[in-house]
């Protein structure tokens, strides 16, 4: 793992890609500014994490080359390869609790999309973390080749100890989009 | 007042990403013009203003942070503090953040004003040549940075930019 993320003096890399510097702060400022100035904004965010991991998958493959091709080929591996990827990016201590891509389930600890709430004492009615949200319907996409759509059922933001994200199984996938209340549903 | 051992450069530990000990995350440059790109789509020149305001906000609060100060208006306590080196730490630190090579010109501590220039832009070059700047983000770092260091509210300015063919980024930071 530590061969993905590359350190070229100062610079950090993922994949051969360079990678730039988010302060958490500015990534809830930008929330807000986002909700100010766009409709459905949290749909934008959600979309925005998907095509992110869309993009690092691409990478990744082009990266990799033929052991990606081996990667792939054994999806739980994979996924759980792709979590460890993404604990580099300080999005928050992301891990898997259960086995299997039934229904899979993501657990994040200290969600820096959610973490401003926390520091401010600002608590939400629903849970904040669309972004992520996105990023892990992104990263189930690319390796199960199938749409899914994932949903934040419990966050920090919100009061809980950790954020939590399911993807139902693809016997009774319901499309809603990230976190909250606003949702368009319907069975697939 | 700054904390000799913070380090400069970027920690991953534990799923947490830290710069000068403070949290941060983790994008490709790739991801962030594609972002800003859509958001220009979407909103349309208001997009600079969005992101440079997050970016100010947040980065005036994390640079506070950085040199233990609580708010603005700390210097009115009757202390005084090297600005130039709280300049150059804020640059050095800024040098491993991925944005691209910040070189301060001019500083006028008194006036208060400043002029940076920066090389290697990353984000520009995810670009065609346009007749507009798109370094939003880093015009709302330094100003954000500035209104710690000067400790009065200040504005940054993009007056060179690598997507409209500068050579070059160029920014102008000036009291607000």
């Amino acid at each position: 793992m530590a061969d993905y993320v590359q350190k070229k003096r100062k610079e950090l890399f993922l994949f051969g890609e360079q990678l730039s510097v988010l302060d958490v702060r500015s990534f809830y400022y930008l929330k807000k500014e986002l909700g100010r100035s766009v409709r459905n904004s949290n749909e934008l965010l959600y979309d925005a994490g998907k095509d992110a991991v869309q993009k690092m998958q691409s990478s990744f493959v082009k990266f990799l080359g033929d052991s990606a091709r081996v990667l792939m080929s054994d999806p739980e591996n994979a996924l759980n390869e792709f979590v460890e990827v993404l604990n580099y990016l300080g999005l928050g201590e992301i891990s898997i609790p259960e086995s299997g891509l039934k229904t899979i389930k993501f657990v994040v600890r200290h969600s820096a999309e959610a973490q401003e709430y926390v520091n401010l004492k600002e608590r939400s009615k629903s849970p904040v973390c669309y972004a992520l949200a996105g990023i892990f319907a992104g990263v189930c996409e690319g390796i199960l080749q199938n749409p899914v759509e994932c949903k934040e059922t419990r966050c920090i933001a919100c009061g809980e100890e950790v954020c939590e994200f399911v993807i139902p199984s693809g016997d009774d996938i319901i499309l809603t989009r990230g976190g909250g209340d606003d949702r368009q549903g319907h069975k697939a | 007042m700054i904390d000799k051992d913070i380090k400069h450069e970027v920690i991953i530990e534990d799923g947490k990403t830290t710069i000068a000990g403070q949290r941060a995350m983790l994008l490709s440059v790739k991801t962030i013009a594609t972002q800003q790109k859509e958001l220009e789509r979407l909103v349309g020149e208001k997009w600079g203003e969005v992101v440079y305001e997050a970016e100010r906000k947040a980065i005036q609060e994390a640079a506070l942070q950085i040199f233990g100060l609580k708010q603005l208006d700390s210097f009115t306590k009757g202390k005084t503090f090297d600005k130039k080196r709280m300049v150059d730490t804020l640059v050095d630190i800024f040098n491993c953040a991925g944005y691209g090579v910040l070189k301060l010109k001019k500083f006028d501590e008194k006036k208060p004003y400043a002029l940076v220039t920066m090389e290697k832009s990353t984000i520009p070059q995810e670009y065609e040549k346009r007749n507009s700047p798109v370094c939003f983000r880093v015009a709302g770092i330094l100003a954000g940075g500035a209104e710690a260091v000067f400790m009065v509210p200040m504005k940054c300015k993009e007056t060179k930019c690598m997507s409209m063919g500068d050579s070059h980024c160029e920014f102008e930071i000036s009291r607000r």
